[in-house]
């Protein structure tokens, strides 16, 4: 068979083409998009809304609680709530600019690794501050916690009891380094090389065989 | 505007997507994606340019193994469904047999065969996937040859 009889082939498909009314595309435009960046944006403006209803009472409930320790505990959430939202800014601001759909094939090939490489660095990164962070809050939470519970004092902690908690956590630390790894690699690593030989495929003139 | 390029988006889809659930999934994507970017068509491009763009995109950026699942929304909203095309006789045994050995190709391959297949120039080649026409050529000859050869396999194959 020759080209020019594919040509002939490949149009023929036209005329069987199936019917499509304007109520199946009223029908598809209904539908929510599912491409990953359109759930990943979804995704990050329920986290946004999760943790707002989550954090806004706990701060307003530790603000006029007379006990004076909740004072810390509302610090922490103030301070873990500005991380996160700087953390969903510039992820927004990724995923904004990770979508071009309109634009050449090439260029968005090579915007779509650029920003999905940013974005796994900032995954990365936000698991393990937020590994480290939560280990902290939790710790202050429980040491505040304990003391206040029995009546007592707060007092410094030894330096064994430091030792034991600083020894803990390099050990949790370092698990959650290593799992954060595995997982972003899983969700992202596959999906960023396909992207990449792709790109690189389209700069080659010849087969690589 | 989709009724009447309708044939572009389908034939990405039958290109890009392996089984029915994907080809329904991708469909609706690009259309979709249509629609959101329609207000973004200033009618620099020709329009068939910018739907391809679209399409490609769609279909190259966000290709990544799925798991075979039975998604409802689709077998109960037939109006949604991509019906197959139904092979009938010796000609249209010809038209499957170009679609396997397109399917061999690679993802670049295909949308560069497609591009040649609906007789785009090299000019518009390039607008669309931004390959420059050097290298489209070369592509070009190179995929001939490999869709010569596959053509041949797959009809001996059959």
């Amino acid at each position: 068979m020759e080209l020019d009889q594919l040509k002939t082939l490949w149009k023929r498909a036209d005329e069987k083409l199936p019917t499509l009314s304007d109520s199946h595309i009223e029908g598809i435009l209904r539908h929510r998009s599912q491409r990953p960046i359109a759930r990943m944006k979804r995704n990050l403006k329920l986290e946004i809304v999760f943790l707002t209803l989550l954090y806004a009472p706990l701060i307003w409930y530790f603000s006029i609680s007379f006990e004076k320790i909740y004072i810390y505990y509302d610090i922490i959430l103030i301070v873990s709530a500005i991380t996160f939202l700087i953390y969903a800014r510039y992820k927004y601001k990724l995923l904004y600019k990770m979508e071009c759909a309109s634009c050449e094939v090439k260029s968005n090939l090579s915007v779509r690794v650029n920003m999905l490489e940013k974005l796994v660095k900032l995954y990365f990164y936000w698991g393990n501050i937020s590994a480290v962070l939560g280990y902290l809050i939790s710790v202050v939470i429980s040491y505040i916690g304990l003391f206040t519970e029995q009546g007592k004092e707060i007092r410094v902690p030894s330096m064994l009891e430091i030792t034991i908690l600083v020894s803990i956590g390099a050990v949790f630390i370092l698990l959650a380094y290593f799992v954060n790894r595995w997982y972003i690699f899983k969700l992202y690593g596959q999906h960023i090389q396909n992207l990449k030989t792709l790109l690189l495929e389209m700069d080659k003139k010849t087969d690589q065989k | 505007m989709i009724q009447q390029h309708k044939g572009l988006i389908y034939k990405v889809c039958y290109l890009y997507a392996h089984d029915e659930a994907s080809k329904q999934d991708l469909f609706q994507e690009i259309v979709i994606q249509l629609w959101k970017m329609f207000g973004s068509f200033r009618g620099e491009a020709k329009i068939s340019t910018w739907m391809y763009r679209i399409a490609l995109n769609t279909a190259l950026t966000d290709l990544r193994r799925r798991k075979t699942k039975v998604d409802l929304h689709y077998t109960d909203q037939s109006n949604l469904d991509i019906e197959e095309v139904q092979y009938d006789s010796q000609r249209d045994e010809e038209e499957k047999l170009l679609y396997r050995a397109i399917a061999k190709l690679s993802q670049i391959e295909k949308a560069v065969v497609m591009m040649y297949l609906e007789d785009k120039s090299y000019e518009e080649m390039e607008e669309v996937l931004g390959i420059s026409q050097g290298t489209l050529r070369v592509k070009m000859n190179r995929i001939k040859e490999k869709l010569r050869l596959l053509v041949k396999i797959e009809s001996h194959g059959t």
